[in-house]
């Protein structure tokens, strides 16, 4: 027998007309017996009725129009790609699609070395220090579950930390 | 191009025709940046950068959708996985890594909305539907991020049950179990204002 609980899991589609027949008819006959999930029924009307009224947050037009922009001209906003295997600093900003106040924090734990005065990064030294931080934090591509899109090789180059 | 479905205007781009995917940005702009704004805790800064990186990140990978699914959710699927990434990047600055999202109590640092105030013209149940809408805005911004998505999905946005499932990638009951969760934690936090909440019956079995 099921619990108010599940029942109460039910209540949306119930009200929207989304269960099969057998299953709406056996909420239906629940809800004539319990009047906690009748109650229940009425909260989930009113919460639904509120949460579709709530205003979408507006979109400045400045936001739509830079949108558009990148739309229409989608070059503009391409980052560099042709790095060679050793970075200098503002390299790898750029590689890591970072600025320098944000990648400054980690820079003590990117392996690098010093040559002339200069501190560079191999790339690919960088690469493996991005993998190992890749597997530790367990990061999903943003096209990943369902949205059934691949990625081109040459789109991995980039070697950003955060991916489409 | 108003009888034009999505998936149409997509094939049309992937063929070349910006105008195309530019009437599909002004089609899902404000329910994309709604979900993306809600699920970032209302902060509108970097839910406006997302809105901007995922239209143009979406336009640069058009001719990998597949037009036998539906628009909606594969947009949905890559807008929330991107809300996801970034609130993992935001926890990992915040030092808050060792906390599973999908456990987490929220971001932290939601914002509750400022209250309008009302106009001359406003009736008594504009001003009415406005308090309570502000109040159960702040109180959707208290949900754990797990529970938010689905009610915004779910509740806000009008989704159905199954394309909401097809979106978080979870099977039918989590969605169902998930709504429910997030429906009693509002019910504790703003079930007062919502009126209807009447328990005198009994407290079900």
């Amino acid at each position: 027998m099921k619990t108010c609980d599940k029942y109460r899991e039910l209540l949306p589609e119930f009200l929207e007309g989304a269960l099969e027949t057998d299953a709406a008819a056996d909420v239906a006959t629940h809800l004539a017996d319990c009047a906690a999930c009748r109650a229940e029924l009425g909260f989930v009307r009113n919460l639904t009725a509120a949460a579709r009224r709530l205003s979408p947050p507006k979109v400045s037009d400045g936001v739509v129009l830079r949108m558009m922009e990148r739309v229409r001209h989608p070059s503009g906003q391409q980052r560099r790609t042709d790095f060679g295997p050793v970075l200098d600093v503002n390299d790898l900003a750029e590689y890591l699609r970072m600025d320098m106040a944000a990648l400054e924090p980690y820079l003590a734990d990117i392996p690098c070395f010093e040559l002339g005065g200069k501190l560079l990064f191999r790339r690919q030294t960088v690469e493996a220090w991005v993998q190992q931080k890749e597997q530790s934090l367990g990061f999903s591509s943003g096209f990943e579950g369902g949205a059934r899109i691949a990625v081109p090789e040459s789109a991995e180059t980039g070697g950003s930390l955060w991916t489409l | 191009m108003p009888g034009i479905t999505d998936e149409e205007l997509m094939m049309r781009f992937q063929t070349g025709d910006v105008c195309a995917y530019e009437l599909l940005c002004e089609r899902y702009r404000t329910p994309v940046f709604g979900f993306i704004y809600r699920m970032l805790g209302n902060d509108r800064g970097p839910a406006e950068d997302l809105l901007q990186d995922i239209f143009a990140k979406i336009a640069g990978a058009a001719q990998f959708y597949e037009p036998r699914a539906k628009f909606s959710t594969w947009l949905f699927t890559i807008v929330r996985n991107h809300c996801r990434n970034y609130l993992k990047s935001r926890m990992f600055l915040q030092g808050k890594v060792t906390v599973p999202m999908d456990g987490g109590e929220g971001t932290g640092d939601e914002q509750v909305q400022p209250r309008q105030v009302a106009g001359p013209t406003d009736t008594l149940r504009e001003v009415e539907n406005r308090e309570t809408g502000a109040i159960l805005e702040s109180a959707i911004g208290r949900l754990p991020d797990m529970y938010r998505e689905v009610f915004v999905l779910r509740a806000v946005q009008g989704m159905s049950h199954e394309d909401t499932a097809k979106v978080l990638g979870l099977n039918s009951a989590t969605v169902r179990t998930h709504y429910h969760r997030a429906r009693q934690l509002l019910r504790e936090d703003v079930g007062g204002i919502l009126g209807d909440g009447d328990l005198a019956g009994g407290r079900g079995n």
